[in-house]
């Protein structure tokens, strides 16, 4: 079979309308990437959202319910505690799952909600429900949601949304980071 | 044959129906807080590694976080949390092989004062061949005395169980 039965020779045309083909999926392809980076985060995002988690670890205080909470990690640093001290205590544990980042609330309402990270900027991270056990029953207050805002390294404010009977519950922790004593020596 | 193969499997569920009927929600979840909260010391069976562990409640003693540190290798420390679910009684071990295992209460021997733990689902696992603890088992064996066991596995078998023997803090 001769070339030319099979394969014809692309004209000025035929080769200005090839690279304009091109170029619209070009556009289309770069268009929905962009689009699915902003609806969900590249997996790396959620890891840089655990490593900027991992930096919490130390003693905060709440001066409005003067209240101690640590960060400590635990399994290799592959989960960060968080312990709220006073009364009563509650505590939640984040850790990576693959690309997910995911944290469970052994909480005072004495359930356990599970959420997954569901956006990450630098500044905010937002945890979504997943599911919840222990639940007294359907009404019964357990939380929905978790943002956390990064305001300095220093500062952080965690915002709790859960439900009660359908209305929406809404707690707010601002933590100032605890400075370390040191010590100057005396005289 | 068919019918001895369907026979052994109903033996099975029905044994394993006995297992969880055993364990009672409240007063298992009654024995571990009562037994387990406070300061604890000891060391690693195989290895004889000391061991430091910390057991308290939290979420209106709706849970139990165990935090055990190992001074001599401080990144393989690790925490449990165990509460109650409904009508079972889980825990999630976060583990110093990196994944989190959730696992529920199956059964309790009132000989041996021990509860046994068997796998739900495993988080963060990296690759199929990873390893993670598939069982636990926590005993009482004497007054001020308790034994936390965990069983690993990595394709498709047991690897091994790590015991961790622990003695009051007076």
């Amino acid at each position: 079979m001769k070339p030319d039965e099979t394969e014809p020779e692309l004209t000025d045309m035929n080769r200005a309308n090839l690279i304009s083909h091109i170029s619209v999926v070009f556009f289309v392809f770069c268009c929905t990437s962009s689009q699915a980076a902003e609806l969900s985060p590249s997996p790396p995002q959620f890891h840089q959202a655990f490593a900027q988690l991992k930096t919490l670890e130390g003693t905060w205080d709440e001066e409005e319910y003067g209240r101690v909470i640590e960060y400590h990690l635990t399994g290799d640093d592959s989960a960060l505690i968080e312990e709220f001290i006073g009364d009563p205590p509650m505590t939640s544990v984040y850790h990576l799952d693959g690309v997910d980042l995911r944290m469970t609330h052994y909480c005072n309402a004495e359930n356990q909600p599970r959420m997954i990270a569901s956006s990450y900027d630098s500044d905010t991270l937002h945890f979504s429900f997943v599911d919840v056990s222990n639940l007294e029953s359907p009404h019964a207050y357990h939380t929905r949601t978790l943002r956390i805002e990064f305001l300095t390294e220093n500062s952080v404010v965690l915002t709790f949304t859960g439900l009660r009977s359908g209305e929406e519950v809404v707690t707010t922790h601002t933590l100032t980071r605890r400075q370390t004593q040191i010590f100057s020596g005396g005289e | 044959m068919q019918t001895q193969r369907i026979s052994i499997a109903v033996l099975l569920l029905i044994t394993s129906l006995q297992s969880s009927a055993e364990v009672d929600v409240n007063a298992t979840f009654d024995l571990l807080k009562q037994n387990l909260v406070g300061e604890w010391r000891g060391f690693i069976a195989h290895s004889g590694e000391p061991v430091e562990a910390t057991f308290y409640l939290t979420g209106n003693d709706s849970a139990i976080v165990e935090y055990i540190r190992r001074p001599q290798k401080p990144k393989a420390s690790m925490s449990s949390v165990y509460h109650a679910a409904d009508d079972e009684v889980w825990v999630t071990h976060y583990c110093s092989f990196m994944n989190q295992p959730r696992l529920k209460a199956t059964s309790f021997s009132a000989q041996h004062r021990s509860l046994s733990f068997d796998l739900m689902d495993v988080s963060n696992l990296q690759q199929s061949g990873d390893r993670y603890t598939h069982k636990m088992r926590v005993a009482f064996p004497g007054p001020n005395k308790a034994s936390v066991t965990y069983t690993g596995f990595a394709e498709g078998q047991e690897t091994g169980d790590l015991t961790v023997e622990l003695e009051r803090i007076e």
